[in-house]
């Protein structure tokens, strides 16, 4: 069983959220992956949807995004982690996102009363969002976890969470948080 | 004279469907007296360094009308990243200046519904980094605009240019976004199932241009073994 963190943050200040969720997806015996978005140099999707009907299941542009989407759907666990931008995610791990789309089909289908494209493949991740806040936002954390909620709508994920540390929380707290949201998503033991 | 930017979030850039929208309305304001100006964050602004030009230029603005695509629930990345720079370059600045924001994200699935949150997330924006936020449009099924002039398009965009003449029009008040413009945005010319049909035949006509067929389409390029 594999977990992949795709860390969005635009410095260091991540590292301790980080080494919480490493801490305790390991304890239940997955193996870890945590990338670095920022120093990660990859394009933005430019959205020719070359990846639905020219390469099918494989983005156009060649560059480790290509692989980060690879990584992201044959993962069991995939970790949003993030600062809470205007209550989503920061621009580096949104450029990853945005060039997941590879991994789902063009075709429309109606999906819990709603048009979504069906999924390519059986296997897919559970899907986590932690977002971290300066300090408590209700309005900014309300986005954070309905954008958790929607992303699901459109990934069909086995499982799904989403929740905000602090940057005052102390590591007691966070991994509190942490063991809580793994949890929620139902992140078996492996 | 007051000044209005059309700023466009779309990956394809002039090629896009955001672009008539934006083009549709700034022509509105420029009958009502504003200078306007189209800005580009793709291709042109694509790198940090470029993004510090479209920075500045939204200091002196009175109006910024922002049209982009949904990305996955959400904004394009390199909006995003307009987005943290701007406000990281506006968050302490001291202005008395009204300086009015706007925003319509249009989608890809029909329902309009699911634009909302990207919405929030730009009134999240523009309050944080000192703008007046005067509401969004919420459009589904953008690709019924077909990279077309709004006005060319004819009747099957009719519920766009509808809502974009109430939405000038209470902008040319001082006003904010009226619910009747979102309620024109919302609608949809045809109904979803039917959007669903089209919808599915033209990824298959497009697909047969690249010479592959439906099931071509459902490659498992990185299937688990
Ligand atoms: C990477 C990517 C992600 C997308 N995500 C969504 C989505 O979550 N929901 C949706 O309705 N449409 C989605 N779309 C479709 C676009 O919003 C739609 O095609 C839009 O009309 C494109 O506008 P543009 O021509 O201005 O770029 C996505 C498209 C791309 C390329």
């Amino acid at each position: 069983m594999k977990a992949l963190i795709l860390n969005g943050g635009e410095d260091k200040s991540f590292q301790t959220v980080e080494a919480a969720l490493l801490r305790d997806l390991e304890q239940r015996g997955l193996a870890v992956t945590a990338l670095q978005m920022r120093e990660m140099d990859i394009e933005t999707c430019v959205g020719c949807f070359g990846c639905w009907i020219k390469t099918p299941g494989q983005c156009t542009i060649n560059d480790a995004g290509r692989d980060v989407a690879r990584q992201m759907i044959t993962s069991d666990v995939v970790v949003y982690l993030t600062p809470v931008t205007f209550g989503g995610y920061s621009y580096h791990l949104k450029k990853v996102v945005d060039r997941f789309i590879p991994n789902i089909l063009p075709f429309f289908r109606f999906y819990k009363k709603e048009i979504h494209h069906p999924q390519r493949y059986p296997n897919r991740p559970i899907l986590i969002g932690l977002g971290i806040l300066d300090k408590p936002d209700p309005e900014q954390e309300r986005m954070f976890a309905e954008l958790n909620l929607r992303n699901a709508l459109n990934m069909e994920p086995p499982g799904f969470a989403a929740g905000v540390v602090y940057r005052s929380d102390s590591k007691d707290e966070i991994s509190k948080k942490v063991v809580n949201m793994l949890d929620k998503a139902e992140v078996q033991n492996a | 004279m007051p000044k209005a930017i059309g700023l466009i979030g779309s990956p394809r850039g002039a090629k896009s469907n955001s672009k008539p929208i934006a083009d549709y309305l700034l022509g509105k304001f420029e009958g009502q007296g504003f200078e306007t100006e189209t800005v580009l964050i793709y291709p042109e602004h694509r790198k940090d360094p470029a993004l510090k030009g479209v920075i500045e230029k939204l200091d002196g603005v009175d109006l910024v009308a922002l049209v982009f695509p949904l990305y996955i629930d959400s904004l394009p990345a390199r909006l995003i990243r307009a987005f943290e720079l701007i406000h990281k370059h506006r968050k302490d600045r001291k202005s008395s200046k009204d300086q009015r924001f706007m925003a319509i994200c249009q989608s890809g699935f029909p329902e309009s519904h699911q634009n909302l949150l990207a919405l929030d997330m730009c009134k999240c924006f523009a309050e944080l980094s000192g703008f007046r936020w005067i509401g969004g449009l919420p459009i589904g099924a953008g690709a019924i605009v077909g990279e077309q002039n709004l006005v060319d398009a004819g009747g099957r965009v009719y519920f766009i240019r509808n809502a974009l003449d109430m939405t000038a029009e209470a902008i040319a008040r001082n006003e904010e976004i009226p619910e009747e413009a979102i309620v024109a945005a919302s609608k949809l010319p045809v109904p979803a199932w039917l959007y669903r049909l089209i919808g599915n035949s033209s990824w298959k006509q497009r697909a047969k241009k690249n010479d592959l067929r439906k099931r071509a389409l459902y490659a498992k390029p990185y299937a688990r073994h």
